[in-house]
């Protein structure tokens, strides 16, 4: 699906937005240790966490990731939304906790079969 | 970067890309300030101050181009995160200074990991550069360096899995309470 499909779907709120109608999310990965996203996330992977500090974007460029999801209401940091505008990244965010987003996107995945 | 082990690791190996010669590492736990700093010195070709400033910025690495440097990053991020600081020093041809203290009780600080294992490992691999390792704690202090270690483990070379392993028990030994 693209990013702008799971915007439609979930109703996550939009931090930042780039090239959403045609990018592409391949997978989805849930992780708070950025070393584990940089060694384990896959490219064009919807990344959903807590963490908002302003390395998730540098993260997100070396790894091509599609997006980053924010759970829990969590807002990107100044710098962070700096750098997601800089460098072109999508931010989200939702009110839900990471395992309420993972088992809502799971519900959408399993209804699209 | 899991635990502190791997954060060693990634500065080891960037002191040995700036071609270092010596590196010394310096390991103090303080169970009454709750601290863990580590400092690590290198005598590498070390770097401008206007580099050195932004060295813990991902996007600013010597990798070239559309590159990404996530290592101090990190390490300063993962300090911070535990109430601790980092800093780094450096001056052309004369090496780099990196200094991080990690609040030890903080329930997000990262475990030791395998300290003796990566210290073991690194010294045994690179013989031509002279480690020192200094341990600190409230109640002990160890010291290790790599001409003492050749001495010792005379005739098996640094790199021979046997003294390797060696080594690493040696650092278990003294650094554990």
């Amino acid at each position: 699906m693209t990013i702008s499909e799971l915007i439609q779907l979930t109703g996550f709120k939009i931090w930042h937005k780039q090239d959403i109608d045609t990018r592409e999310i391949a997978g989805f990965y849930a992780s708070d240790l950025l070393s584990d996203v940089f060694s384990s996330a896959q490219e064009n992977t919807g990344w959903i966490t807590v963490q908002t500090h302003p390395n998730v974007i540098a993260v997100a460029v070396a790894r091509h990731l599609s997006c980053i999801i924010f759970s829990k209401g969590l807002s990107p940091e100044e710098k962070t939304l700096q750098w997601a505008i800089d460098k072109g990244i999508t931010l989200l965010g939702s009110d839900e906790s990471t395992f309420e987003i993972c088992a809502k996107i799971t519900r959408i995945i399993d209804n699209a079969k | 970067m899991r635990d502190i082990a791997s954060h060693l690791l990634d500065l080891f190996q960037n002191a040995i890309t700036a071609k270092a010669t010596r590196i010394e590492l310096s390991i103090t736990e303080n169970s009454i300030n709750q601290t863990l700093t580590i400092i690590c010195k290198d005598n590498g070709k070390g770097m401008e101050s206007e580099l050195c400033q932004q060295a813990d910025e991902p996007f600013i690495t010597t990798k070239g181009e559309n590159s990404v440097g996530l290592g101090l990053a990190l390490l300063k991020q993962n300090a911070e995160m535990t109430g601790g600081k980092f800093d780094i020093q450096s001056s052309t041809g004369k090496g780099t200074t990196v200094t991080v203290q990690f609040i030890s009780t903080h329930l997000d600080c990262k475990p030791l990991g395998d300290i003796a294992g990566t210290l073991a490992l690194t010294i045994g691999t690179n013989s031509t550069i002279d480690f020192s390792f200094h341990y600190q704690s409230n109640t002990s202090e160890f010291n290790l360096t790599t001409p003492q270690l050749k001495k010792a483990l005379t005739p098996l070379p640094l790199h021979h899995p046997q003294a390797i392993s060696l080594i690493k028990e040696l650092i278990i030994s003294n650094i554990s309470d």
